[in-house]
């Protein structure tokens, strides 16, 4: 009976995430029907074919690609720290990959468009979510979790503004900061092409602990009991999250809260189990981004919105009904 | 170090040898030597701080330990996490359950060490299960999500996952802290059910549970294992007194005559 309706959760949300990437190649200055769009990505002649397959098919991809990286990581960390408010941003995980992006960029290493920024992305990402899980470490409560991340993401934040700071030349700043607030606009293949690898790496290491999440219900001595390595669960989760969310970080700058909301968005379809929660998880944020980015497209507007904004303006509220719906827990102490 | 030959019924299946824990630098366990056997239920007590818990983990192989620790006749260290965690279920304190998963669930967590993740759930599993639910008497509950369960419900579902397991050992810590006289008694006959499987070795603060349920106490004291007897003789008045602090009282009951503490010395 649950079986089955979790069946249907994902089978809907695979069904959504079609007709919203369809949507998504419909959608920008030149508004394409549902016809042409599907034409122009099936091989279709000239400038519709052009738009579908080289600008809009990229942005789409990455979107579903990034989404549900956020999505996975949330629900990974969520089953792993055992808290419904475990969140890469939550930590400064992208933070941190923005400001090693940014300092990459910024200091003229490389072009935007190179493996060194999604590999700074993910040694800065790798660098907070580490000293998260090892300030969090065997049982800190949620209070240190949270200030733990609190002065990782201000740290990161601080950086940041150093690199801003000391950008050789007002177009750099100027460049950083818009790519800091979170875009997906001109993306090509070739963005998407460096970082699939990162992407697929992440989804494996993070869904193979699935059952070591599960586990982790009962705690993490009566999940080592069973038979749960925690350190090797603990490494592949925090290389997993950075991977995906320093790549995605590189590609696109900051997109905070999806990966808070997403898997809340599944848990009860999932019976709040921490593995069962993280496909829907994924797809969720799929969703959720791949939405976001078709509304930034569809508003008009003179400079098209960040999408980065748009779920930052979105989540802020969701996390602060969350907080408020789960106060007892929160209030509870110990996670 | 000479270990017993293994498959043997007759035989220990959880023998320590010098067992040695410290933790930060500072020696929390010295030297602990005991054997549980099949079929047997061991209550471990000892004041709060004499080093029960850090005892029971270093069994349990959750803890680096000093001295030998042999599973079967085989030690510790040469088994696997999972083959451990088939030969040695673990109970921590408290029943804690960080999601509100249905009690079936948190049930079947028991056979995680059967089962890997590309093998879903086996008829055995299913059965161990089962099995589980129905010595604790919460096959009703299957579905119930643990969150809006009672205190006595949760402790008897925390137990029925420890049970699934159906390891050769048992190590509970606190089983029937903050329950009521009842369900303390319940969880105790559990135990005693769960003895049938293999070896019990549980933590127990009511001295009079130790005595009624145990057939060996073993009393520890700031990290050393000071008694390890049949109730009547390691909880003698005199050993109270010292261990515990406690002047104590005979009170005769039907099963004879039983020692409780009475007040602080």
């Amino acid at each position: 009976m649950a079986g089955r309706t979790f069946f249907w959760v994902n089978a809907a949300l695979a069904a959504l995430l079609v007709i919203l990437a369809v949507v998504s190649l419909m959608v920008g200055p030149a508004g394409l029907s549902w016809r042409t769009a599907l034409q122009g990505l099936f091989g279709g002649e000239g400038p519709a074919g052009i738009i579908v397959r080289d600008i809009r098919l990229p942005r789409t991809l990455l979107a579903l690609a990034i989404g549900a990286t956020l999505g996975l990581s949330g629900a990974a960390l969520q089953g792993l720290l055992r808290n419904p408010l475990a969140e890469p941003a939550l930590f400064g995980a992208p933070q941190a990959a923005a400001a090693a992006s940014a300092a990459v960029i910024g200091f003229g290493f490389a072009s935007a468009v190179s493996l060194m920024v999604p590999l700074a992305g993910i040694l800065g990402a790798l660098v907070s979510i580490g000293g998260l899980v090892a300030i969090a470490g065997r049982r800190a409560s949620l209070t240190v979790t949270l200030l733990a991340g609190l002065a990782l993401a201000s740290f990161a934040g601080a950086m940041t503004a150093l690199v801003l700071n000391l950008a050789p030349n007002p177009y750099v700043a100027l460049e950083i900061a818009f790519w800091l607030l979170g875009s997906l606009e001109d993306r090509s293949t070739d963005h998407l092409t460096i970082a699939a690898p990162f992407f697929v790496a992440s989804w494996i290491l993070l869904a193979a602990n699935a059952r070591a999440y599960r586990a982790l219900t009962l705690g993490e001595d009566a999940a080592a009991s069973l038979g749960v390595d925690l350190r090797r669960v603990r490494a592949m989760v925090v290389v997993g999250v950075a991977l995906g969310v320093g790549a995605a970080v590189a590609i696109t700058g900051s997109i905070s809260f999806v990966g808070l909301v997403a898997p809340h968005l599944v848990r009860r379809a999932a019976g709040s189990d921490p593995a069962r929660v993280l496909l829907p998880g994924a797809l969720a944020g799929s969703a959720l981004l791949t939405l976001a980015d078709i509304t930034v497209r569809a508003i008009p507007a003179a400079d098209e919105l960040r999408v980065g904004v748009v779920t930052a303006l979105i989540g802020v509220p969701f996390f602060l009904a969350m907080i408020f719906s789960e106060r007892r827990m929160l209030e509870g102490a110990p996670s | 170090m000479t270990l017993v030959p293994a498959n043997d019924p007759t035989v220990a299946t959880l023998v320590a040898i010098d067992v040695t824990v410290r933790l930060g630098g500072k020696t929390v366990v010295e030297r602990a030597n005991l054997t549980l056997n099949r079929g047997e239920v061991v209550a471990l007590v000892g004041p709060n701080g004499a080093g029960k818990t850090t005892l029971i983990r270093a069994l349990a192989g959750l803890l680096p330990a000093e001295g030998g620790i042999a599973l079967e006749g085989r030690p510790l260290g040469s088994y696997s996490a999972r083959e451990r965690a088939r030969g040695i279920a673990y109970l921590p304190q408290g029943h804690v359950f960080h999601w509100p998963l249905p009690v079936a669930s948190v049930v079947a967590l028991g056979r995680h060490p059967h089962g890997d993740a590309w093998s879903p759930a086996s008829e055995a599993d299913r059965a161990a299960v089962q099995r589980a639910l129905n010595a604790t008497g919460i096959d009703g509950l299957a579905d119930r999500s643990i969150v809006t369960l009672s205190g006595g419900e949760r402790a008897r579902v925390a137990l029925a996952r420890a049970l699934a397991t159906e390891a050769p050992v048992l190590l509970a810590d606190e089983p029937t802290a903050s329950l009521d006289p009842r369900h303390q008694l319940t969880v105790m006959e559990l135990l005693r059910h769960g003895a049938r499987h293999g070896a019990v070795l549980a933590i127990v603060h009511d001295l009079l549970l130790a005595a009624r349920f145990a057939d060996r106490v073993i009393v520890m004291d700031r990290g050393r294992l000071v008694a390890d007897a049949p109730p009547k003789e390691a909880l003698t008045p005199d050993r109270l007194a010292d261990v515990f602090g406690v002047a104590t009282m005979n009170v005769s009951t039907a099963d004879g005559d039983v020692t409780i503490p009475w007040r602080p010395l």
